[in-house]
């Protein structure tokens, strides 16, 4: 292993970086999120102002889950030689929410209650995030972000095909918790670029929870095979219909208790968890004998 | 001559540094074969990547004061006790040197004043200490008599049994269990805590553990992490040391998974422990956002610093192992400590903060370097008590990866390239939205909410806190009030 490598993998980044699945399409989404967002309010959604980067922070907030995102590994993206795991891409799209949670604390006191819930929505999300990402990696092995797009085929074992359907649907579940929707809607930051780095974390979210679900749609049949082939009107649908549910659910939701719900994710998580102790039980029964 | 009168003062830096080098020398010339200069004298991979931590530690500290002598009589003692300890091969030799140490460490708590009146405050001052060396006497004490004279010795493994185990396991924990901060100890005696790790570590030396010792320390690390990581999120004054404990005890359950990646992971937490202690968190100290930003760098927010490569690491070789259970609860721990860091106040002592965040940073970036030329010859050495469910793959220029008994990649975490992707965009930010000012942060306000505040108030709003954290006490009202 070289430093030509490294070079390499900097020179064949610049798409995902600028173009797809960071720059120009994180934006673009971003942008579309600011227009739904602020159609009806007095400001006009565009041209944004145009915000003054103000300290080391603010170039963070944005760099860091940009980064993030331009890493993810969707369909059609730059291939690069080395893959991603999820726990260094999902570390680069938390680093604003932290950011967010830290500044807010030290916050206007009269704003501090309703501040406070995304700190709450966080720590609420993360056992059930952390539980549905172990058990798409107890299914086949490995924390890869590639991973996600393996899809179970008819060929699969139930015990992989039923860890990872499980994971796939703990993730969905965990999304309106860990986006700061509905009953977990916390409002956005005062900071400009703390508001643009949460968004792009959102997209990124969205974007890794549709991940399982593209060759469904795309290709049922191959499975994991089906990446080169996936049609391109298919692909945005999965995160369509998410984006579409996670605003139902959004506006059914906003302004109620959001301690109903966290019990619920409680309960779900301990039942993935003896999901997981499942698999492990078996695991360790078939090295056994 | 006047040369030499312009660095004089600097005697304490240029003194520990020269002592660092030797130390990293060491490592180099250990890295193939052990070497055995005198009959009891053996020096190999893993004592001198002790000895490597530990003296580094000492200068990086001796370099925050170069011109004044940092270190107290009862510090060079303990180092000359740790250092003979891992550099000799009688047991009963190290057993006497950690004895010594545990007193030392003891005295140096109770101050100076204290100190003078040995007995029973020394004895409840010690209390961790001293039970910790007494659970290794009875371990490696059993070990002696039956046999095990020399560690090295051919036959030295046949004494190891579960009883010897327990009780090592024990001098391990005990340690880590410390869940209060004692700010009289002195950092070098804070950096002496990984020692505590060493016993249990050599016995890989010894032979195979069986799986049961390994689900036992697994268990006992990934727990006391976890517990360390809720204490610090309850108890943000405290975190510093608190996330420091946790670092310790994820190097336990690193240890814990007798493969090469686990121990690799175990390895590299105990460096990154020595990073945090570095730190010096000063609760007094003026607080600056600057210096907060600083912090970021010390709690594993952060992709490519130490204590997140840390916890990445053991993930990796967790689930390599089969215990996609440990790798969910340092997952956890990790973003708790996050949490707890975003809670509490992040300043520090200036400069060791600045130099604890920088060698957080240049040790995560250059993780693989760090692991192949330090943490390598340690596996290597060690291969003979490890098993073959987890191994680091290394790549110089790129990352490294941690991959299972089959091979499989199980993580990928490319640090070097991931920095230089994140430079190439801070860059491009840079120039199209000019940084106008180093730091102006309008959201701060000086009144900000008490910890015990946002603490109630976060125990009613999520349930699983409710559940791990118990109850504050309601305060009584006094009569007449």
């Amino acid at each position: 292993m070289t430093a030509n490598e490294l070079l390499a993998l900097l020179g064949r980044a610049w798409p995902r970086l600028l173009l797809y699945p960071g720059g120009l399409f994180a934006f673009g989404v971003v942008a579309v999120l600011v227009w739904a967002q602020q159609r009806r309010s007095a400001e006009p959604w565009w041209p944004p102002r145009w915000w003054t980067l103000h300290s080391w922070r603010d170039l963070s907030a944005l760099v860091v889950p940009w980064l993030g995102l331009a890493l993810l590994p969707l369909p059609r993206a730059a291939n690069l030689s080395r893959q991603f795991d999820l726990v260094m891409l999902l570390a680069l799209l938390e680093w604003p929410l932290l950011l967010a949670v830290a500044s807010e604390l030290r916050g206007s006191p009269d704003e501090r209650a309703q501040r406070l819930r995304r700190f709450a929505a966080a720590l609420n999300s993360y056992p059930l995030l952390i539980v549905a990402a172990l058990l798409m990696v107890a299914a086949y092995g490995s924390l890869e972000g590639g991973v996600l797009l393996r899809t179970p085929d008819a060929d699969t074992p139930f015990q992989t095909a039923a860890l990872f359907w499980l994971g796939a649907l703990g993730w969905l579940l965990v999304l309106p918790a860990a986006l700061g929707l509905g009953a977990f809607a916390a409002g956005a930051p005062a900071n400009p670029w703390l508001r643009l780095g949460l968004r792009l974390r959102m997209v990124g979210l969205v974007a890794l929870a549709a991940l399982p679900w593209i060759p469904l749609v795309a290709d049922p049949i191959t499975g994991h095979q089906a990446e080169a082939e996936l049609p391109w009107l298919a692909l945005p649908l999965p995160p369509l219909v998410i984006a579409g549910l996670l605003w139902v659910w959004h506006r059914a939701t906003l302004g109620r208790s959001p301690r109903g719900w966290a019990w619920a994710m409680l309960v779900l998580t301990l039942g993935l968890v003896g999901a997981l102790l499942w698999a492990a039980t078996t695991a360790l029964q078939a090295r056994l004998t | 001559m006047r040369r030499f009168a312009r660095i004089g003062p600097y005697w304490p830096a240029l003194l520990a540094g020269f002592a660092a080098l030797l130390a990293l020398l060491l490592l180099w010339m250990v890295r193939a074969t052990p070497i055995q200069p005198l009959p009891l004298l053996r020096i190999d991979a893993l004592s001198a990547f002790y000895a490597a931590l530990l003296l580094v530690g000492g200068a990086l500290l001796a370099f925050l004061q170069p011109t004044h002598w940092a270190f107290g009589w009862r510090d060079l003692a303990v180092l000359a006790c740790l250092l003979l300890a891992w550099f000799t091969t009688p047991i009963p030799l190290l057993l006497l040197c950690y004895a010594v140490v545990a007193l030392l460490s003891a005295d140096r708590a109770l101050g100076d004043e204290a100190a003078r009146r040995w007995g029973v405050r020394l004895v409840w001052a010690a209390r961790r200490e001293l039970l910790s060396v007494g659970a290794l006497l009875v371990g490696y004490g059993a070990l002696a008599l039956r046999g095990s004279f020399l560690y090295d010795a051919r036959t030295a493994g046949a004494g190891l049994d579960s009883f010897n185990f327990w009780f090592v396991l024990l001098a391990a924990a005990i340690p880590a269990i410390d869940f209060w901060s004692r700010t009289s100890t002195s950092p070098l005696t804070n950096v002496a805590r990984i020692a505590w790790l060493y016993p249990l570590a050599r016995l890989y030396t010894l032979g195979p553990w069986n799986s049961g010792w390994s689900f036992a320390t697994v268990l006992l690390g990934g727990a006391l992490a976890l517990w360390a990581a809720v204490a610090a999120l309850a108890r943000p004054t405290e975190r510093a040391y608190l996330s420091q404990t946790s670092m310790l005890a994820l190097a336990l359950a690193g240890f814990g998974l007798s493969s090469s990646a686990g121990v690799a992971a175990g390895c590299y937490a105990l460096l990154t422990f020595v990073i945090l202690v570095l730190a010096q968190p000063d609760e007094d100290a003026e607080k600056d956002p600057q210096k907060g930003l600083l912090g970021w760098l010390l709690t594993g927010a952060v992709p490519f610093t130490a204590p997140f490569v840390a916890a990445w690491m053991l993930i990796g070789a967790a689930v390599a192992g089969g215990v996609a259970l440990l790798g969910g609860v340092v997952w956890l721990a990790l973003l708790l400590n996050c949490c707890a860091a975003a809670l509490a106040d992040l300043s520090g002592r200036e400069p060791s903060l600045r130099i604890a965040a920088v060698a957080s940073l240049v040790a995560g970036i250059f993780a693989p370097l760090v692991v192949r030329w330090g943490i390598q010859p340690v596996l290597e050495q060690l291969q003979g008590g490890l098993t073959p469910f987890g191994d680091i793959n290394i790549w110089p220029w790129v990352g490294m990866a941690a991959i299972s008994a089959g091979h499989t990649q199980i993580t990928t975490l490319p640090t070097i390239a991931v920095a230089a992707l994140m430079l190439v965009l801070s860059a491009l930010v840079y120039v199209v939205t000019r940084l106008r000012d180093t730091w102006r942060d309008t959201d701060d306000s000086p009144d900000g909410p008490t910890a015990a505040d946002v603490l109630t108030w976060l125990r009613a709003e999520v349930p699983w806190l409710r559940l791990v954290l118990p109850t504050e006490k309601q305060e009584r009202p006094v009569d007449g009030e």
